[in-house]
């Protein structure tokens, strides 16, 4: 039996391509992002044009997230309360009332910028 | 089984194969229930971090993937698994029975693959076995949120996405004349399967 996939508020640069049943996917075609590694340390650097900044979100929770079927489970912390996903990739505390970029790092914007993620 | 894995910088697994065979990754768990994996790096491994069978409540959060064969595999699994705000730079294959994750990360490769059955454990947070069988079926229902992507360059350390069905190559026996030949057509076997899945970074 097929199973659902649901995808909502992503962004896809450079030729990479959304995942065909998404709704209302941003795709641009300039943008770069590379990993490299200096000493020990690991960082994320981007070149994204601008239209990526029109895509902001709120952290996201279990409250946002379908039922898990066949367990039949909600997205849940450990005291059973809903799940929050509001740390980001380099410890930023996303506050539920702001919204930020797609992805793993929260403050990422258009134009070049350089985050350490390691 | 209710641990946290935290903080490790994990490179070279398994490269040279030194084992011909499954079950071998950066982090490799079965059974990974209420587990936390959290602010790893993991590079250079054969799977950056492989869930197998009845992954259930693990949270997958704050870790770099790159340079691996695959980053995250997430297989024959019920969920929930959450992978949130991980950064990966080249692909995560998830053949899940039924696929029951949230992801958000920069590279995903959603492996719509059969696999073999696996059993589902009791609710709330337990690793009791209820008796119940999980049939293997062409996964989905995982939730694609907040991701953002971006496409291969080769020759470059860069972050990618490919969405594709991709179906799993079956295993060759292990006898040791396959083992030979798997070995000398290994490079172009994999060129083979990164044509199909427009995998491109290496």
């Amino acid at each position: 039996v097929k199973q659902p996939v649901y995808a909502r508020g992503n962004v896809y640069a450079a030729g990479a391509r959304p995942f065909a049943g998404e709704r209302d996917p941003l795709v641009v075609d300039a943008g770069t992002a590379s990993i490299i590694e200096d000493d020990d340390a690991v960082y994320l650097v981007t070149d994204l044009p601008e239209a990526v900044d029109r895509v902001r979100l709120g952290p996201i929770t279990g409250r946002d997230l379908e039922r898990v079927r066949f367990p039949d489970a909600e997205f849940e912390e450990p005291d059973g309360r809903p799940a929050v996903i509001d740390l980001d990739l380099v410890g930023r505390q996303k506050q539920p009332d702001q919204t930020f970029a797609a992805g793993p790092v929260a403050d990422l914007t258009s134009g070049s910028s350089r985050v350490r993620v390691w | 089984v209710f641990s946290t894995i935290e903080d490790n910088h994990i490179y070279n697994i398994a490269l040279k194969r030194e084992f011909y065979g499954y079950e071998i990754g950066g982090i490799k768990l079965h059974a990974a229930i209420d587990v936390v994996i959290r602010h790893n790096r993991s590079t250079t491994a054969r799977s950056g971090t492989w869930l197998d069978w009845q992954t259930q409540g693990t949270r997958i959060s704050r870790n770099v993937f790159y340079d691996n064969n695959r980053d995250l595999f997430v297989e024959v699994s019920h969920g929930p698994t959450w992978s949130s705000t991980t950064s990966s730079a080249r692909g995560v294959a998830g053949a899940v029975q039924p696929g029951r994750s949230v992801r958000q990360q920069p590279d995903l490769r959603n492996a719509a693959a059969r696999a073999g059955d696996g059993p589902g454990h009791a609710l709330p947070p337990s690793a009791q076995h209820p008796g119940r069988r999980i049939r293997g079926d062409p996964g989905g229902d995982d939730r694609y949120s907040a991701i953002s992507s971006s496409a291969a360059t080769p020759g470059r350390r860069t972050a990618g996405v490919r969405t594709a069905s991709v179906r799993r190559s079956p295993a060759p026996p292990a006898t040791t004349d396959t083992r030979r030949r798997s070995r000398s057509t290994s490079r172009s076997s994999t060129s083979s399967r990164a044509a199909t899945t427009g995998a491109s970074s290496r």
